[in-house]
């Protein structure tokens, strides 16, 4: 037993290793359905050919909605245009004669041999795709609306389109090419797709995103070009669904790829669940069973509506059972990793190491000047701050002091509207915030966010990717960053499960995971008693001397502050009104009046007015 | 049962019978949209149909011999979902599948009545293609869009309209066909199109529309447009507010109580229809069948036309003396002057739609009144497109 288990264990201990199960898991599961199928009466083998192309498409969903958490409904559209293109391509010129007496001489003519003319299909679904990417990765909140737009822009353009497609009528004469086993060929392929997509750079950079884009895009992520990326690719998936949706009907229309197809795949979708291919391919084949099943008794004893009534209780009942679907957001063999092989320590005994330039330029990170206004609010004015190589600079103030500001006009988020910033001597003022990631800036939030549908391995691999790892090379410099934060025992948990100071732990090791040149803690002993915070300086320090990197450090914490920083900035009314040696500064008065000396504590804050004992 | 993947051979048919003339049973496989959006024409459809199965049934079968039974399967109105209910009732060994009302279903359950060589017949699919697409073994209870269109055009040549404004719509292949099939008979019989309007399904004004009937070079002496709710009354109340008054011929997607309750604005409106749907005449033991049956009155034509698919059936299976597809195939094919509520129903001759009456209906105060019904000749028919 305790042997069977080690070796399943060893099959999922890895990522390429956990890839190749559930590809071939699934794979070998869809083709004895097919292979079952085959010896059933055609009418069988018609629904599962049917049910191997709607899996197709319900893939090709996932691969974009699943992983950007972008709902989408166009992606019917790209399935039309491809059934469309490999229809007319397909199509002998004798048949074409007839019912397409209007298309361009040159199409009339050319019939391509049948893989060619479904790649074309998948390529031109591709490149339609494109073109509505460009447009809809840069929504936001409102990308999900747009996709609709999509969807009906497609659908009247095959309208409009009559020569090429019959206008509304019915496209007939596509040879009827679909079998089983091409569907299933597609079928894998969609899977394949989907899930290497899943664990590549991209693929987690884009579920960093779906789950928090501002902490994915501190963390360097690109999240616009990952997702163009993935929907230019779930665009051809669905194009390879269309490609073979012609062969199955033989004959169409454009409303066949309206709402209604849409509908059947994003029911599959959220019933299986959104965030895993293995949730795309359950979904599929559990919705199947319950629609023929429903079907064939609605059928017997002639109460029709039931087919309709039972899907709408199924979804009503997942969104109330299981809002992610049956299989969530976890694949089961990442679960299974969890379950079986918590990641362990490899056997490599280099340290985490940065690239440091020479020690010429004392400012790591310079602020010089930083002003930022909100419609007549002056929040910072003409704040200028440095973070030294090796030292940790402390920044406090009272609520509103504009501490939160300057940090997103550091980091980008907010960018100032004048002063300078410089990086390393490099001037940043005009990147965005993943560039400033990756030009070496890394931080942690107030209130934590980290990717919490993500494994805590995962959420730190982003990091590394971000900073130019391969996602093998990733994964252990991932595995060694954990260690170092004493947290590589939870690595194969989601990071939502963890305990609060351990997802502080393992948002610095993310932060880390960047190569950075100055790394910003805002307030990250928040909601830690003096035992975990002084241990979590402890282990700060650790890092602080192991990589030299500078610290801006904001924290509500005087006895933090005053242990761990070498100098310290306060900042009151979005000014500085006291700079230099920790101890000196908060003697001042008018630090002690700003902010020591408010009758009620702040209530964020975890320091009273009387300074708290520290141990460290 | 497995069916064969191709080829046009026969299915060694559980129900057929042994020899020509021995009693059998008929099995009738319904592909029909039970629900989704082919239901109001699959429903009463199939509502007519039993109503014929019960009747014959009583009378001990078809010819007094041949027994009817049939399979029901629920389409959903999805083409994909046809073809999978299509392929279930051959491999339960049907003689005859009736598919849904509509082109794409009833090709793509069509397709595979044909590669198994069981006749196929749409409930009402109006679109002369749907036979064309599948094949022989694929036939439409409806007569075409394009026959409509003939009737249409040469009312108008009576009428002695000379010019024609045609309005269509490329959102539907109904409302994209009608005017073409219309102008070509109009310009066959020496009349001329001195304009082609189209609109948007759904769209919520039709001045710009009026505005270009106005200023046309040449006043046509007659508007002919196969739009329908909301489109029809739309353009209508514009056409006449704008203080036209040319005739409108209309088709068959008008035929409901919304345009008899047009008021004014709609008297004069003439259109084509399957039949005018009253409790009288050949139609009034039907709608006695049809209450004693479902406890309420017949609400389209469509019912009456699901019962004449009963009879077309009835009279190919007492051709063909046989339960067996391919004699009953071949007896729809030659099928000549079936008498239906409506009028005579043939195949023979055509292009395996339909050729039935059709009936053009004035309305004049909220009442459809008849004008003329004629089943056209169907070489006279435009060429389906």
């Amino acid at each position: 037993m305790t042997h069977m288990l080690d070796s399943l264990a060893s099959l999922v201990a890895t990522r390429r290793r956990r890839i190749v199960v559930s590809i071939g898991g699934w794979g070998i599961l869809l083709v004895l359905i097919a292979l079952g199928a085959q010896a059933a009466p055609s009418a069988i083998q018609l629904m599962v050919t049917t049910a191997f192309v709607l899996l197709t498409g319900v893939l090709a969903l996932q691969i974009f909605s699943g992983n950007s958490g972008i709902l989408s409904f166009g992606h019917v559209g790209f399935v039309g245009i491809a059934a469309y293109t490999t229809g007319i391509l397909a199509m002998p010129p004798v048949i074409k004669a007839t019912s397409l007496p209007a298309l361009p001489k040159v199409l009339q003519d050319l019939t391509l041999p049948l893989p060619l003319a479904m790649l074309a299909g998948i390529v031109v679904a591709s490149f339609v795709g494109l073109l509505f990417g460009l447009v809809i990765v840069r929504l936001g909140d409102a990308a999900s609306i747009a996709t609709v737009a999509v969807l009906i822009i497609i659908h009247s353009t095959l309208i409009g389109a009559d020569s090429f497609t019959r206008g509304s009528q019915t496209f007939y004469g596509v040879p009827r090419y679909t079998t089983i086993f091409l569907a299933l060929g597609i079928a894998i392929l969609a899977l394949i797709a989907a899930r290497v997509f899943r664990d590549s750079r991209l693929g987690l950079q884009l579920r960093a995103s779906r789950d928090d884009e501002l902490a994915a895009s501190s963390s360097g992520v690109r999240t616009h070009w990952s997702r163009l990326i993935a929907w230019v690719l779930s665009a051809a998936v669905a194009g390879a669904m269309g490609s073979v949706y012609a062969g199955l009907l033989g004959a169409f229309s454009p409303r066949d790829f309206f709402f209604t197809l849409t509908l059947t795949l994003l029911t599959m979708l959220i019933v299986g669940g959104s965030g895993s291919v293995a949730g795309a391919v359950v979904g599929t084949i559990v919705v199947t069973i319950v629609v023929e099943t429903l079907r064939r008794v609605g059928d017997a004893n002639e109460l029709f509506g039931l087919t309709s009534a039972g899907l709408a209780i199924i979804i009503l009942l997942t969104l109330y059972l299981r809002p992610q679907g049956i299989m969530g957001f976890r694949e089961p063999e990442e679960i299974l990793a969890y379950r079986l092989a918590p990641p362990s320590p490899q056997d490599d005994t280099t340290t985490q190491s940065t690239d440091l330039t020479p020690d010429d330029a004392p400012h790591v990170l310079t602020a010089h000047d930083v002003t930022k206004r909100f419609s007549g609010l002056v929040a910072l004015d003409k704040v200028s701050i440095s973070v030294d190589r090796g030292r940790v600079t402390g920044l406090i103030g009272p609520n509103g002091s504009g501490k939160s500001t300057l940090v997103n006009c550091i980091t980008g988020v907010n960018p100032a509207d004048q002063g300078t910033i410089s990086l390393n001597g490099r001037d940043i003022d005009g990147l965005t915030t993943w560039r400033r990631a990756r030009a070496g800036l890394g931080r942690t939030f107030q209130n934590i966010r980290l990717f919490t549908e993500l494994t805590v391995v995962d959420n730190v691999v982003v990091g590394c990717i971000c900073a130019g790892d391969s996602v093998h090379a990733a994964d252990r410099r991932a595995r060694l960053l954990l260690r170092s934060l004493g947290v590589l025992e939870h690595g194969n948990r989601l990071a939502g499960e963890l305990s609060y100071g351990n997802q502080r732990r393992v948002e610095i090791a993310r932060a880390m995971a960047l190569h950075p040149q100055v790394l910003l803690l805002d307030e990250p002993a928040a909601g830690m008693n003096p035992a975990e915070s002084a241990a979590l300086l402890a282990q700060l320090n650790d890092l602080i001397s192991n990589t030299g990197i500078g610290v801006l450090l904001i924290d509500h914490d005087v006895a933090l502050i005053r242990t761990a920083c070498h100098t310290l900035t306060v900042l009151d009314h979005g000014a500085v009104i006291a700079q230099g040696e920790p101890a000196e500064v908060l003697s001042r008065p008018e630090v002690h009046d700003a902010y020591l000396g408010i009758a009620g504590p702040d209530p964020h804050s975890t320091a009273p007015p009387k300074e708290k004992e520290s141990h460290v | 049962m497995v069916l064969t993947a191709c080829g046009g051979g026969s299915t060694d048919s559980s129900s057929a019978s042994g020899a020509a003339g021995e009693p059998c049973t008929v099995k009738v496989g319904v592909a029909t949209g039970q629900t989704g959006g082919l239901a109001y024409v699959d429903v009463p459809n199939l509502e007519g149909f039993d109503i014929w199965k019960e009747e014959i049934n009583a009378a001990g079968g078809i010819d007094g011999k041949f027994t009817v039974e049939t399979i029901v399967k629920d389409t959903r109105s999805e083409p994909a979902q046809t073809a999978t209910v299509a392929a279930e009732l051959l491999g339960e060994g049907i003689s005859f599948l009736i598919t849904p009302g509509d082109a794409d279903p009833s090709i793509a359950g069509g397709q595979l009545a044909q590669e198994a060589g069981v006749p196929a017949m749409s409930w009402f699919g109006s679109s002369p293609v749907l036979p064309l697409a599948v094949g022989d073994f694929m036939f439409s209870n409806a007569f075409g869009d394009n026959a409509q269109a003939r009737v249409l055009a040469d009312y108008a040549t009576e009428q002695g309209y000379t010019t024609a404004y045609t309005l269509g719509s490329p959102d539907s292949a109904y409302t994209s066909n009608l005017p073409k099939y219309f102008a070509t008979a109009f310009t066959s019989n020496g009349g001329t199109v001195v304009g082609e309007g189209t609109y948007t399904m759904g769209q919520p004004n039709f001045n710009v529309i009026v505005d270009e009937i106005k200023s046309l070079p040449t006043a046509p002496d007659v508007i002919m447009t196969p739009a329908y709710e909301p489109d029809f009354p739309t353009f209508l109340k514009a056409l006449r507010g704008a203080g036209i008054t040319t005739p409108v011929l209309g088709t068959d997607g008008i035929d409901s109580a919304t345009t008899l309750g047009l008021g004014e604005v709609a008297d004069g409106v003439v259109f084509s229809t399957a039949g005018i749907l009253a409790n009288e005449g050949d139609q009034a033991a039907f709608w006695t069948k049809y209450n004693t049956k479902y406890g309420k009155d017949p609400e389209t034509i469509f019912a009456i036309t699901g019962y004449e698919l009963g009879k077309i059936l009835e009279a190919a299976v007492t051709n063909a003396q046989s339960c067996d597809p391919i004699p009953i195939k071949d007896a729809l094919t030659n099928l000549e002057g079936v008498q239906g509520i409506t009028g005579p129903i043939s195949y023979k001759g055509g292009d395996r739609m339909a050729i039935r009456e059709i009936t053009l209906v004035e309305v004049q105060n909220g009442e459809r009144t008849f004008v003329l019904a004629v089943a056209p000749d169907p070489a006279t028919v435009p060429p389906a497109q």
